[in-house]
């Protein structure tokens, strides 16, 4: 299995550890971390006061009926899935942050396809796919966004991405990432307010706004399940 | 009813039975960890029926992720810390977010019962901290309280809360380590 070369930040790990990640971040950090042992053990090293913590509690029973209830939700639980998506391992149907297969549609490009499968506040969870040599659009980042790749990769101007790979790109950034001549892309990405295309398809989308239609993020993207 | 549980494993062959699909080694965890898990939300802040929903979800967390627990590094009571933590912020985020009246007439020490000897380990690593990274650290990683929430209680820019607590947390860590 190959190991991943772009890591999240330490400071975000240390977030991871205290919970204080939105559900869009925190899957990408899950995936990543399905992935990549280095990871893992520089996250074990930052929960050591958390089980210091937790190890302390004094011992009490648990809350008896509870237990029914996990019984059951094992018993009633339809299984596991992958998502409709390449990720490194199966979830149990019910705790992904979507439901259902992903809603594939073309930001204007052929072989490009995006879909929306959540968002929390101002921050979405998307997936894009890509076939082998093509290239996403040009687009400016209205805000961070942080790249997940599950299976192939892109190449961009500064950045060779592979699976496994967690990159960020900060607010004011654009790129054109690009798939190789031999292999396509699959990612999940969490995007921060959102895009704008440059180019044609950038004037496509300042009409598209004033006709009231976003092209993207679009006004009926998801909410968590 | 709770099956019999088998109490002489360790945490980590546990998970590793928990991720094959033994309800017994389930069991066994849950008879471990609830008890101190409830103790916890309820400390964070979570009222008795959201305890017991919180329970379930943390508990349905670790029968779907025990495959994705690293046994050889991994420490059981801090990987499920960081899950209850999860959970907690979640309903806090899909519930809405509490007042800020209530957030100040929160206690800044969370109310829960620890054993003497983590008290002191706690307390003596926590007392390598300065005041600020401390103050940062019992309210947005052992407390209930988001970063945001924390910031305007300590009237703090939110950059300079991260900061303290991700610079306090690695000097825990280390000294917790060097114990």
């Amino acid at each position: 299995m190959r190991i991943p070369r772009h890591h999240p930040s330490a400071d975000l790990l240390i977030d991871y550890s205290a919970g204080q990640v939105d559900l869009p971040r925190r899957f990408l950090i899950d995936c990543h971390l399905d992935l990549c042992a280095a990871c893992r053990s520089e996250l074990d090293a930052l929960q050591a006061p958390g089980q210091h913590w937790l190890e302390g509690v004094r011992e009490a029973a648990p809350p008896p009926t509870i237990w029914e209830r996990l019984a059951r939700s094992l018993d009633d639980s339809p299984g596991t899935t992958d998502g409709g998506l390449p990720l490194p391992r199966e979830w149990r149907t019910g705790s992904l942050p979507w439901q259902g297969s992903p809603r594939w549609r073309s930001p204007l490009t052929r072989g490009v396809e995006v879909a929306i499968l959540a968002r929390e506040d101002e921050y979405f969870l998307v997936a894009a796919r890509a076939g082998a040599d093509r290239r996403f659009p040009t687009h400016q980042h209205l805000g961070s966004e942080e790249t997940l790749v599950l299976t192939g990769g892109y190449r961009d101007d500064q950045l060779l991405v592979e699976a496994g790979d967690f990159v960020r790109y900060e607010a004011g950034s654009s790129h054109r990432p690009a798939t190789e001549a031999d292999e396509g892309c699959v990612l999940l990405a969490r995007v921060e307010t959102g895009i704008r295309f440059t180019g044609w398809r950038g004037g496509l989308e300042w009409l598209s706004t004033k006709l009231g239609r976003n092209l993207w993020p679009p006004a009926s993207a998801p909410t968590p399940s | 009813m709770i099956p019999l549980p088998t109490p002489t494993i360790d945490d980590q062959e546990l998970l590793r039975r928990v991720a094959s699909g033994d309800r017994h080694a389930f069991a066994t965890f849950y008879e471990r960890y609830g008890g101190r898990i409830a103790a916890y939300l309820s400390s964070l802040g979570a009222a008795k029926t959201d305890v017991d929903d919180l329970l379930q979800d943390v508990f349905l967390a670790v029968w779907d992720r025990a495959t994705t627990f690293d046994a050889r590094r991994g420490v059981a009571a801090g990987w499920l810390f960081t899950i209850a933590r999860n959970k907690w912020f979640d309903r806090l985020r899909y519930q809405g977010r509490r007042p800020t009246s209530a957030l100040e007439s929160e206690p800044i020490q969370p109310p829960l019962r620890l054993s003497l000897e983590t008290r002191l380990a706690v307390v003596q690593a926590l007392g390598q901290l300065d005041d600020g990274q401390r103050s940062a650290l019992e309210l947005a990683y052992f407390g209930g309280l988001t970063y945001e929430e924390t910031a305007r209680r300590l009237e703090l820019p939110l950059g300079t809360l991260k900061s303290r607590v991700r610079s306090g947390l690695n000097r825990l860590r280390q000294h917790l380590e060097n114990r």
